[in-house]
Parts: structure tokens; C-alpha cells; sequence
């Protein structure tokens, strides 16, 4: 493995609408809830957080700080890999969800997370979530990424 | 079995043998409250050699309060004056010849209301309140031993997923360095094991302080609290708008920790149940009282219902408060939200 100081090769924010590209993946794939979670500075060290947000119910997400392994993000960031949950009270017991303070401040009830590889690295999270008991499309396991953040592959 | 009593010297035959030999204390009372008859089981409250003719009430004298809405063993609203009490039984605590006080189920009757005559029997649930207490008991411990195994299992996957983890990740990251040559690689090396130990340093911060703050001993309860909500803003998302009027004042090690465990438990509450975005803490010394509010404008409960959680966390706060001779208080409302009030005299 190596380490993380590849990540600042491109100027990878500044290049692409992220909100723009958020609101249309949400509404495209009926979600009610779409975010967006980058390392601040360029490593894997730095902290988490939820840089954009579409559907929010408050601005809770931006208090939340996040590292690797920690929270919904840190998780992905940290496997690589596609995270599911299509019931959080089922897969979560009461005691785990405030490991989750994105599925607490946007009152989650099922979401899908996805990696944003980049340069053999993960560069961030997209998060698509449901309230109320929503239950996810039906075709959230060919939910791409390619066409709106094709800079991004799923995986490595 | 329904019995037919015909004749009246059966029935009071009967009622005269049932007197005799149950074990169900029964007192016979004028309107002054004076023993007019007792039965054999009753003696064990109101003996024989004890001159009961100055006492208003001997009742009284031998009762240690009743069971009601207000405490365990009260004198509000006696049974002996309020009528409504008569009419069911009711759990009563009385002092025996033996000098224990033990717990009967009362009823207190009138059954001559031409000349105020009353009757009061009492029989003894000792044994039924002591299997009560002993259930509740062991209720509370199984809670109470699985949570301090859940907290074990908590720290020790946080050791072992995240210090762990880090730490082998560091390993790997030195063994490699030993085979670069040029020297840019070996800076770019360095920086990234920099920047793993410092997020191992902060992880291993994190749980220490999350176990129990060194501040909080150092440097007293506004400090500590001042870092803790700091933590939790970034973990949950959640603001703290903290008061204090304390400054650097310091308190009994033991109270402090109270203090900090109490408000603790009562602001995790509203992350998890208030949904809120902010909750307001309020620290204030008061009349040789110190007092802690957490107040969450949030959904609310009911005080009654099945705990959405264990129980245990409520629970906890009370006997960690008792431990000072402190009161919490929840005040709860649908949809107004909740207020935790600590008060702590000093």
C-alpha cells in the first residue's frame, strides 16, 4: 500500500458542479436525500466531512466531523467498498446509530453509500438516503456514478 | 364453595372461629380511635400489656406511613381520616412487638356507622415484597452487567479496530522505509507516518477523554465540559449552547463527577431521542446549590411509557445523583421537549 499524498494531483473540487451533479443524481434516482463527504485537506489522515448536501433538513451535517473508519463516510472511505443498508432500525440497534450522526441529523431509514475512487485512492463518499421509511429503488444496485461524477470510478 | 348459613348462631360461630384462628390481624376501633377488640393474630402490632388509654389513635401510633401517590411510606392524606382510603386496601408499613417494621396490606373499614365503629386488618406481604425487590433487583443487575460488558466490548473493538490498526499501518509504512533510496520518496514517507501517528495520537485523545476526562480532575467541570461539548459538535452534529457561571471553580471530586456524568447522560438523550439541532446547557452555583440544566426544545416523552431505549440511562442518572444527596428532575413534554435539572446542595 501506499500512502496518501497522491490524492493532490488534480484540483478535483474546483472542476466540477458538485451541487449541481448531487441535486440531478437524487432526483434522477428518487432519493430523498443526497450527500457529498471529502478529506478536507489532501490526505487520508485529515478530517471528514459532508461538503455538499441535497434534500437536507438542517445544517447539522455541517458541525460533523468525520476520520476514517468513523461515521458512514469514514467507513466507505475506509473499506472501498459499496455500503447498503436498506433498513438502518433493522441493521442498526439503538445503541449503534449515533455511530451514524448523518442517519440521526437527516432522520435515514435506508441509504446507499458509494465510493468515489480516484487515482487508486478513495477520494470520497456519495451518499443516497431515504426517510420514512422509504424503501430504496429498485434498481439501487445500478445506481452510476459515471455519467455525473465520471472523474470518479466506483472502484479500484 | 358457597356455603348456606341458616341459622344466625352458625354464622356467628363461624365468623367467631375465622376471627380466632386466621392469621389476618383484626382491630376493632371506637370513634377515638381506642382498641375495642383484636384478635389473637393482631398482637404481633397491639399487645396486651401495653397501656394504650391516653393514646388518641393506637393505629398511629404503631403505623409507619401507607403507600400512595406521594412516597413509599407517607402520612399525607392518612388513611384513618380520609374515607376514599377505606374502601380498598392499600399497602401499609406497621411497627411489630419484635421492633421490625414490616409491610401489611391494610384495609380500614367502617362497619357501624351509627357509632363509628371500625375494623382494620392487616395482612403481612413481607414475603412478596421481599421477592419484588429481589426481582427488581436482579433486573437491574443483568442491565447493569450488560452494559458494563457492552462498554468492555466498545473499548475493546475501538482498541483494536482504529489503535490497532493504526498502529500496524505505521509498521508496514516504517518497514518500507527502510528500502527507499532517493531521498524525496523518504521525505513524502515520513510526512504520510507524520500524519498516521498524529491521527493514532488523536484517536487514543478521543478515547481517553471519552472514558473519563483528565481535565475534569485537573482543571474542574467547565473546562471539561467546555472540550467535551466541543467533541460533541463534531461527532453528532449537534450545537451546544453552554452557560456557565462558574469560571475555574472547583467541588468535591465527587460531586464534580456527578455533575459531568449526569449532564453527560442527559445531553446523549437528546442526541439520540430529541431530534434537535441544538440543545441548551446551563451551569450555575445558586444559594450553596449547584445546578446543571440541559434543555432540548425537541419531541419529548412520556415519562410513563416503555423506555425507547434500556431505562438504564435514566435510571443511572438518579442513583448517581443520590450519591450527593442530589435531585434530577426530567420535565417532559410531546413536543415542547425536555428539561433535566440537576441540583446539587453543596
Amino acid at each position: 500500500m501506499k500512502g496518501g499524498h497522491a490524492l493532490g494531483s488534480l484540483p478535483l473540487n474546483k472542476k466540477i458542479d458538485y451541487q449541481a451533479a448531487l441535486n440531478l443524481i437524487r432526483t434522477r434516482e428518487g432519493f430523498d436525500f443526497a450527500g457529498l463527504a471529502f478529506y478536507e485537506q489532501e490526505n487520508q489522515v485529515s478530517p471528514i466531512k459532508w461538503h455538499y448536501v441535497s434534500g437536507n433538513l438542517n445544517n447539522r451535517y455541517k458541525l460533523i466531523v468525520l476520520r476514517k473508519g468513523k461515521g458512514l463516510a469514514g467507513n466507505v472511505m475506509k473499506t472501498g467498498k459499496r455500503m447498503i443498508i436498506e433498513d438502518v432500525n433493522q441493521i442498526l440497534l439503538p445503541s449503534e446509530k449515533h455511530k451514524y450522526p448523518i442517519v440521526l441529523t437527516e432522520l435515514l431509514t435506508a441509504m446507499v453509500a458509494i465510493p468515489l475512487w480516484y487515482n487508486r485512492q478513495v477520494y470520497g463518499v456519495l451518499l443516497l438516503g431515504q426517510r420514512d421509511g422509504n424503501p430504496l429503488p429498485l434498481a439501487h444496485g445500478d445506481i452510476s456514478i459515471a455519467d455525473v461524477l465520471g472523474i470518479f470510478k466506483e472502484e479500484d | 364453595m358457597i356455603v348456606q348459613v341458616n341459622q344466625m348462631e352458625d354464622m356467628t360461630e363461624l365468623l367467631l372461629q375465622y376471627f380466632n384462628n386466621t392469621r389476618e390481624k383484626i382491630v376493632f376501633v371506637d370513634n377515638k380511635g381506642k382498641v375495642i377488640a383484636k384478635n389473637q393474630a393482631a398482637k404481633d402490632i397491639i399487645s396486651n400489656d401495653e397501656d394504650y388509654r391516653d393514646m388518641t389513635n393506637v393505629i398511629c401510633n404503631r403505623c409507619d406511613g401507607y403507600t400512595n401517590e406521594f412516597d413509599l411510606q407517607s402520612c399525607k392524606n392518612c388513611f384513618l381520616e380520609a374515607e376514599e382510603v377505606g374502601n380498598t386496601s392499600f399497602q401499609v408499613f406497621m411497627k411489630t412487638n419484635r421492633g421490625t417494621i414490616e409491610p401489611f396490606t391494610a384495609t380500614y373499614q367502617t362497619i357501624d356507622p351509627v357509632n363509628d365503629i371500625k375494623v382494620f386488618t392487616l395482612q403481612n406481604v413481607s414475603p412478596q415484597i421481599e421477592r419484588h425487590d429481589k426481582m427488581y433487583q436482579r433486573k437491574m443487575m443483568q442491565k447493569t452487567i450488560s452494559a458494563q460488558e457492552n462498554e468492555r466490548k466498545r473499548i475493546s473493538r475501538e482498541l483494536h479496530d482504529s489503535v490497532v490498526q493504526e498502529m500496524l499501518n505505521i509498521d508496514v509504512e516504517l518497514r518500507l522505509l527502510k528500502y527507499q533510496q532517493e531521498i524525496q520518496d523518504l521525505v513524502a514517507d515520513s510526512k504520510h507516518i507524520e500524519g498516521l501517528m498524529s491521527k493514532l495520537i488523536d484517536d487514543i485523545r478521543n478515547l481517553s477523554v471519552e472514558l473519563r476526562p483528565s481535565s475534569l480532575d485537573d482543571l474542574g467541570l467547565d473546562a471539561a465540559f467546555k472540550t467535551y461539548f466541543k467533541q460533541v459538535e463534531s461527532n453528532y452534529g449537534m450545537e451546544i449552547i453552554y452557560h456557565s457561571s462558574l469560571d475555574a471553580q472547583r467541588f468535591d471530586n465527587e460531586i464534580e463527577t456527578v455533575v459531568y456524568r449526569v449532564v453527560q447522560e442527559a445531553l446523549f438523550n437528546a442526541i439520540k431521542y430529541a431530534n434537535v439541532d441544538k440543545v441548551e446547557i446551563d451551569l450555575h452555583y445558586n444559594r450553596n446549590r449547584l445546578i446543571a440544566e440541559v434543555v432540548d426544545r425537541g419531541t419529548g416523552f412520556i415519562k410513563t411509557d416503555q423506555p425507547q431505549g434500556t431505562g438504564l440511562g435514566i435510571y443511572g442518572m438518579y442513583e448517581r445523583a443520590e450519591l450527593v444527596n442530589a435531585e434530577v428532575n426530567v420535565d417532559s413534554q410531546i413536543g415542547r421537549g425536555t428539561i433535566v435539572t440537576l441540583e446539587v446542595p453543596i
